[in-house]
């Protein structure tokens, strides 16, 4: 019996080259993170953008991308590491010679649900337990509680506010 | 045994070109300087390279770190994640976790301050820390931002400086995907070099075992790494390059890593010397002098010790989340 998954795991993504320019479209390469009003965590947030996202380059600084989110026309600031420039590549399919043209937001997408089938099928030959990894993940902090942190310390807030 | 390492000089001089850099941008966005000092030296494993092996390509074995371009990454940030799953699920395995609610919120909130300072502050998921119940000297960082430390390496550390300092050291290896970088199973690295899987397309069963195969080797190779045999010296002298950054990044003192290598290796000379059996770091690591010699000649050089916080708030809270330990 065949099963029907779409293959995208391990393409090359390419360095994420400063060379920009304005229009030039990215996607949200993790799976959420916020748009902000400016280039700094303690930034008020926009927006939540999910995996997938597209968005277009409008500048950068230090670190920081400002963006034109498609889909609500928001212009806001992400952190570069949480988007990956979009772009086209051209795939040769397995056994064959010809090649065609995906964007590497097209090949991310379709690799998001075989990803977590991989782990299934390698979670069932193992008999490995990810329930602790689960609650593992849910130690997530809120990012209020980490300024708060941060703060009650007096520890460095510059690059909370804006990068310099 | 391993003796203190001697320079290898390229990568010295990289050392001495990265610290300089930060000190004179005086910039908050380590990352971005970093990042761009890297890209333009030699692709050290910036912002999104595999990391350096230097050490293992000079005994001849090769390295995914060594086969792929330094400045690319073959893997997605989701699949990241998804091998340090289950890494994470591996580790997870042969550890019990000390189930202290106050303990681990208080490390996941230092954790998480730190990695905001890190090269890679955006991972597909985030950075996550669990404590381990064990009196082993130990800590493993997933590729998925995964990172457990033991009861036995929160009782070396004094201050939150310090155990900023382990944490610090563990964010680096993620941040730089040292884990990934590292892996030498010859059927992973054949399958990226074949661009076994860059298409999309209809998975047969078979097809579908290999892949899984591929996944399962990855998974276990980053845990024979984390586990057994330890990353390159140099890959250690980049994580404890990253961990000086970060902590001078919010504020902490530098320094602290100093501190907690020296009682380290006061708490493993029997293990190095060899009338004990290693376990933890003492298997895995270099010897924690050779580390602080490093850091002393290079990224320490132009950092002033001392840090600035309110050390009165940190003890506070670090004795009442840590009291138990």
């Amino acid at each position: 019996m065949r099963r029907t998954l779409f293959v995208g795991a391990l393409t090359f993504v390419a360095l994420f080259v400063v060379a920009l320019e304005a229009g030039d479209l990215l996607f949200v390469q993790v799976r959420d993170t916020e748009l902000r009003s400016g280039p700094g965590f303690l930034s008020p947030i926009q927006e939540r953008l999910g995996f997938g996202a597209e968005v277009a380059f409008v500048g950068e600084r230090a670190g920081w991308m400002e963006v034109t989110v498609t889909e609500s026309g928001a212009t806001g600031w992400v952190h570069a590491t949480a988007v990956e420039e979009n772009r086209s590549t051209q795939l040769a399919l397995r056994g064959e010679q010809t090649t065609r043209t995906v964007t590497s937001r097209e090949v991310a997408l379709a690799g998001r649900g075989f990803s977590e089938n991989l782990e299934d099928e390698y979670r069932g030959q193992h008999q490995l337990d990810f329930d602790p990894v689960d609650e593992l993940e849910r130690e997530q902090v809120d990012p209020e509680s980490i300024v708060t942190f941060i703060r009650d310390a007096g520890l460095r807030e510059d690059f909370l506010t804006e990068a310099e | 045994m391993r003796p203190p390492r001697p320079f290898q000089s390229t990568r010295a001089l990289l050392f001495v070109l990265v610290a300089s850099a930060l000190v004179t941008t005086g910039c908050a966005q380590l990352g971005s300087a970093l990042g761009e000092l890297a890209d333009a030296a030699t692709g050290l494993g910036g912002r999104s390279g595999l990391g350096d092996s230097a050490g293992l390509a000079v005994q001849g074995l090769k390295t995914l770190g060594d086969v792929v371009d330094a400045s690319t990454s073959p893997f997605t940030p989701e699949q990241e994640y998804y091998i340090g799953r289950s890494v994470a699920a591996t580790i997870l395995r042969d550890y019990p976790v000390y189930d202290d609610p106050e303990a681990t919120a208080y490390v996941n909130r230092l954790g998480q301050s730190l990695a905001l300072v890190s090269q890679r502050p955006r991972l597909y998921h985030g950075y996550t820390f669990l404590i381990l119940d064990t009196d082993e000297i130990n800590a493993f960082a997933s590729p998925g931002g995964h990172i457990f430390v033991s009861r036995g390496m929160i009782a070396l550390t004094r201050s939150e400086d310090e155990l900023a300092a382990v944490l610090a050291h563990e964010i680096g290896h993620v941040a730089m995907r040292h884990g990934l970088g590292s892996i030498r199973t010859a059927r992973v690295i054949g399958a990226v070099q074949d661009g076994m899987f860059d298409a999309l397309e209809t998975v047969s069963d078979q097809q579908l075992q290999e892949v899984t195969a591929v996944f399962g080797d990855t998974t276990a190779d980053v845990v024979d790494t984390l586990a057994t045999r330890g990353y390159s010296g140099a890959t250690e002298r980049q994580a404890d390059a990253a961990a000086v950054d970060i902590l001078a990044g919010l504020g902490y003192d530098p320094y602290a890593l100093v501190r907690v290598l020296e009682r380290m290796d006061e708490a493993q000379r029997a293990e190095y010397e060899g009338d004990r059996e290693r376990r933890g770091f003492s298997r895995t690591h270099p010897r924690p002098q050779s580390r602080i010699f490093d850091l002393e000649q290079t990224n320490l050089r132009n950092r002033e010790p001392g840090g600035r916080l309110d050390a009165d708030v940190t003890r506070q809270r670090y004795e009442r989340a840590l009291g138990g330990i």
